[in-house]
């Protein structure tokens, strides 16, 4: 008899609904599990028990009355901790934000609220969501539950990790070159990046505007979808989102055999992956293959410059992002009285991890006169071009695959001192955002050793569908199930 | 006119002006209120103003209509879709540590570009044959663009010698502005002066600002001297110190150009107190502004039938109503530019059009009796535009209309409603009721004449006799008509009257 | 770029106080960055005609933008909004340092 932690989401909710058990029951279980299980794997940064056994009893009272109580009903949801949720902190796991609590909701956070999810807490990250491993943190490393000394992958490490653990089904990430998509792979969960402008920005701490996204993080596509539905959609408050109709549908098996999806492989990126990563990588083409979708090998041009590219924008958008935070009208403890405002302004930024002071100076740097065309310039227009090059592939193909991350889930500590060694491993991964694109890592499998590998799929600006057809016929042929850390 | 110094040196001024839209109702960037004067302090704030973390910028559809409108008062061409930049610097008063603002370097982003104006000009004396082509002259306006006002920081007065600290109001800040940047055209401080009455006065005629209100239109001037390098005068609190800090700065400049120094192209502050420039605090020493597109607000699209919408609401230009008055009124040129130069001056006038349709009467009621009137201490004050409208002048364009027309169709001396209007503004009451309480409504009918004339006649008959040989005697009946209606007979019908009355007895 | 000087002259730009002894160690991290940046100098855009953010940058139609209507006072909408907890304030002003 599996406790209820472990069963899928929109398992569980039904039965909330249908009154088998109550919202109260189930808060509760997850909470004992959070009290077990999150001292070992420090994926979240604030709790707020109360709070969720409060709205679960809400949620309950609306049930005996005959009241829909939405999509999401009783779903514990963790929140990423650069997403505003009124009345709880809001810190980026950074020092400069440790006093913060936010006044107001994040749209995506009322729309979860409104379909009866419970937020109930937020979750660990790199700081400012500068980061690949989640090492970042003022508050600890989040740990990989399938072997806590190796890292759970970042930014949004605690958002994947407390998933894959089976603490709370559903959470949610922000993905600028990866973030998403990177934790998912390390810790062997299914994560979306949506499509640049269909998800409200309103309410998350920018690090680089143009680049990213909030995403959901689940253990089975069928819990993925229902909340990919409830925070998409166009926001008045969000001037870059984009008017359309977001409905996306988990189509039967039946349905979905009948569909052949041409799938372009980008098999140069697996050739230069670590060699577990690329043979799990050919496993799940070949699954596709055998589904009858059409297979070919194919490549992105200009790839050599993405990197580059993005992290000169992003360090560019970042630099002025993190301009507001000078502990004047929030941040953490401490006055100004005394102080010139210079040197009050330097000292109270100092703050700051070495990580994020490092791209701010970078970002200050190539925005400063003179600099302008040489980086910031440049690497838009690479950008635009990469888009172009994108584009052409999308009219050949539905989907291109290659693997999430280069390589296996590493030690704590083994490549946090060489920043350059650890950009390169976001290079799968930034394409998705310097494009706009949408983009999914699915689990894929484990190496000999015990590690997760994720395969990723990207799918044309707005075409998450494909991406949601696909993992469906992916997780048929190895479910989630199949992978479950011990912990 | 200073345009040529004695060394032969050409000055050369241009300003920024930056014009709060105090019209709109709310900020640039969120819904709080954008008149901000009445708040307590931080209490017109919201989480984007203050820049609280996660939140985006919401431009304000009408502010680019009100920055448009204003592109169009200075011929500025108006690209078919604008886009916003960050201005990255640090200070207490900015809550993001950027301003969102627009930027053409790299791009044309900006709401409007390359305009020109034509200064009304002042009115010349209607002696003054010396025409003074400084201000006629046209001035290149280099760029107009939409822009976010910083909040504010004061510190408390009792203590400044001693604070450690300062205190902020975020009201102000993301208020919408609209800033414009005039090429160096100017060549006198005089002309500057005038250039910005005009302009104050054009935003009222446009209806995106009340210029009376504190702070609502501010300016920085920069100064070049003999083609030299361009210093920057920022922090002037009002147009009365535009002018002074130029004077100023031209006299520094020319010292140290006597002294064969190079004059250091920098940015300077103005400081009242003492009246001179000061070399400016490091916050403007950092020109390092790291320009980038605002990744938060789209390029937004204005459309082809932009320009041709906005321009169909403009109300109309003082230029265009001062062609009006000419034209259609025929008033002269003299008096109808001290009527369109304060608008409300202006409204006045065309209010009192209502009320009876004779402008010249009626505008040379306006201007030669009625402003005349207005010492010198009110006038400064309605240029400073403290004053708010003419209330102060006890009388009401209606009752302008009724005495110009009680003159012209006259019942009314002239000299009598001079005197009127002078009471009218010492002791507060309307004319009407200060011409009722003097009963002197003139007497018109022939009737009531005749019957006075009689009475004289009667009362002294050698008159009729001396009349056949002496001329004067008209003269005379009619000033003994005068005393004994006090004034208010009609002149020429009794004249008539008289010489009827002589010969019919 | 050179090492030391430029870093502070950096961190004065973007008020971030960085400790002496740290100096050297990021100074050579932001130059190894800036190498990799470089990368972006190989490649010339000759014969490419976008502009730099032509294809990217989002547009926003004039009609789509925010209403000029304040927001509904209190006493309207009969909802309370959360008053905006500002950390240091003194009579309502926020404190702030010296200028």
């Amino acid at each position: 008899m599996r406790s209820l932690y472990e069963l899928p989401a929109f398992v569980v909710s039904r039965k909330i609904q249908d009154q088998e058990i109550s919202a109260e029951e189930y808060i509760s279980i997850i909470i004992e599990r959070i009290k077990e299980v999150d001292s070992k794997v420090n994926s979240f940064t604030s709790l707020n028990f109360e709070g969720a056994l409060t709205m679960s009893r809400a949620i309950d009272k609306k049930i005996k009355e005959g009241i829909n109580t939405g999509l999401l009903t009783g779903i514990p949801v963790g929140i990423k901790d650069n997403i505003s949720v009124q009345g709880l902190k809001n810190t980026c796991a950074s020092r400069m934000l440790s006093e913060y609590v936010s006044p107001y909701d994040a749209t995506v956070v009322s729309k979860i609220k409104e379909q009866g999810g419970i937020i109930i807490g937020k979750l660990n990250m790199d700081e400012f969501g500068m980061g690949t491993t989640s090492e970042y943190s003022s508050f600890g490393p989040v740990r990989n539950p399938w072997d806590l000394e190796y890292v759970a992958g970042g930014s949004s490490g605690g958002s994947a990790a407390s998933v894959a653990s089976l603490q709370i089904p559903l959470s949610l990430g922000s993905d600028t070159g990866g973030s998403i998509r990177c934790p998912s792979s390390f810790c062997s969960v299914i994560g979306i990046k949506p499509t640049y402008g269909s998800v409200s920005r309103s309410g998350l701490i920018s690090y680089s505007n143009s680049l990213e996204q909030i995403g959901p993080i689940a253990r089975t596509i069928y819990d993925l979808v229902p909340i990919l539905n409830v925070i998409s959609g166009e926001d008045p408050k969000d001037n870059t989102t984009v008017h359309k109709k977001y409905d996306y549908q988990l189509n039967t098996i039946d349905n979905l055999l009948t569909k052949k999806y041409k799938v372009g492989v980008l098999n140069e990126f697996i050739d230069d992956s670590e060699i577990e990563v690329a043979r799990t990588s050919q496993k799940k083409v070949k699954q596709l293959e055998d589904y009858g979708w059409e297979i070919e090998d194919t490549r992105i041009p200009l790839a050599d410059y993405a990197l580059a590219s993005y992290y000169v924008i992003a360090t560019a958008e970042a630099s002025s992002n993190l301009s507001r935070y000078d502990n004047l009208r929030y941040g953490y403890e401490g006055s100004p009285e005394g102080y010139e405002w210079n040197s009050y302004f330097s000292e109270s930024r100092s703050k700051f991890g070495d990580e994020v002071k490092l791209r701010i100076l970078l970002g200050s740097y190539v925005l400063s006169a003179g600099y302008f065309g040489k980086y910031y310039a440049k690497a838009q227009t690479i950008r635009s071009m990469i888009k172009r090059e994108f584009d052409i592939l999308f009219n050949k193909y539905d989907i291109l695959l290659l693997p999430t991350m280069p390589v296996l889930p590493f030690k704590l500590g083994e490549k946090i001192s060489q920043p350059i060694e650890q950009y390169n491993l976001d290079v799968y991964t930034i394409l998705a955002n310097l494009a706009g694109l949408t983009a999914i890592s699915i689990p894929a499998g484990l190496s000999e050793k015990g590690f997760p590998i994720g395969v990723q799929l990207i799918a044309n600006a707005f075409d998450e569908q494909k991406l949601i057809d696909a993992a469906v016929m992916l997780e048929r042929a190895e479910g989630f199930e199949k992978w479950i850390p011990r912990i | 006119m200073i345009s040529k110094m004695k060394t032969g040196q050409v000055l050369k001024i241009g300003l920024e002006i930056h014009c709060q839209l105090t019209n709109l109702q709310t900020k640039l960037f969120c819904d709080c209120l954008s008149n901000y004067r009445n708040s307590s302090p931080n209490e017109n704030t919201c989480p984007i103003c203050l820049g609280l973390p996660g939140t985006l910028p919401l431009l304000n559809k009408k502010a680019v209509e009100f920055a448009s409108m204003i592109c169009m008062a200075f011929n500025c061409n108006i690209p078919e879709k604008i886009s916003f930049y960050r201005k990255n610097y640090f200070y207490p008063d900015l809550p993001k540590n950027y301003q969102i603002t627009q930027y053409n370097s790299y791009e044309l982003s900006s709401i409007g570009y390359e305009g020109a104006i034509e200064f009304v000009g002042e009115s010349k004396s209607k002696t003054d044959t010396s025409a003074d082509d400084q201000e006629r002259s046209k001035v290149r306006i280099a760029r107009v663009q939409l822009e976010e006002d910083p909040g504010k920081i004061t510190y408390e007065e009792d203590k400044s010698p001693v604070n450690n600290y300062s205190l902020i109001d975020y009201n102000r800040a993301g208020v919408s502005l609209v800033e414009i940047v005039t090429e160096p055209d100017f060549s006198s401080p005089l002309a500057v002066r005038t250039f910005l009455k005009e302009i104050v006065n054009l935003f009222e005629y446009l209806g995106v600002a009340d210029p009376s209100l504190e702070g609502s239109v501010r300016c920085d001037v920069n100064v070049s001297l003999g083609g030299g390098k361009k210093v920057e005068i920022k922090n002037i609190s009002s147009f009365k110190e535009v002018e002074k800090s130029i004077y100023y700065e031209i006299t520094r400049q020319k010292t140290l150009i006597m002294h064969d120094i190079d004059v250091k192209s920098e940015t300077r502050h103005w400081d009242e107190k003492r009246k001179v420039t000061v070399a400016a605090r490091s916050k403007e020493e950092e020109e390092e502004y790291r320009y980038f597109p605002e990744p938060d607000i789209p390029r937004i699209i204005l459309g082809s039938k932009f320009v041709s919408r906005v321009r169909a609401t403009l109300p109309e230009l003082p230029i265009e109503r001062l062609k009006r008055y000419t034209d259609v009124y025929k008033i002269s040129d003299h008096t109808a530019k001290i009527l369109i130069n304060d608008k409300r001056i202006s409204d006045f006038f065309e209010e009192s059009l209502r009320y009876y349709k004779s402008p010249i009467e009626i505008s040379n009621w306006i201007v030669n009796e009625l402003l005349t009137k207005i010492n010198e201490k009110d006038r400064q004050g309605i240029s400073d535009h403290n004053v708010r409208g003419l209330d102060f002048l006890s009388v009401l364009p209606s009752q302008v209309a009724e005495v110009a027309k009680l003159v012209e169709e006259k019942s009314l001396n002239r000299n009598i409603a001079r005197d009127i209007f002078d009471k009218s503004i010492e002791s507060g009451t309307s004319p009407l009721k200060i011409i009722e309480s003097l009963e002197i409504e003139k007497i018109s009918d022939e009737a009531s004449i005749i019957k006075i004339i009689q009475d004289i006649l009667n009362s002294q008959p050698q008159l009729i006799e001396q009349s056949k040989n002496n001329p004067n005697v008209i003269n005379y009946v009619l000033g003994l008509i005068m005393k004994e209606t006090r004034g208010r007979v009609n002149p020429q019908i009794a004249m008539k009257l008289i010489k009827e009355s002589l010969e019919a007895n | 770029m050179a090492m030391g000087t430029d870093i502070k002259k950096l961190c004065a730009l973007a008020k971030l106080e960085i400790p002496e002894q740290n100096i050297a160690e990021i100074s050579g991290k932001v130059k190894e960055v800036l190498l990799m940046f470089d990368k972006l100098d190989e490649f010339t855009t000759e014969g490419f005609e976008i502009k730099s953010t032509e294809d990217l940058k989002f547009e926003r139609a004039f009609e789509n933008l925010r209403d000029d209507r304040p927001r509904p006072t209190l006493e309207s909408s009969g909802k309370t909004r959360p008053k905006l907890k500002l950390k240091n304030t003194k009579d309502g002003y926020v404190l702030g340092p010296r200028i």
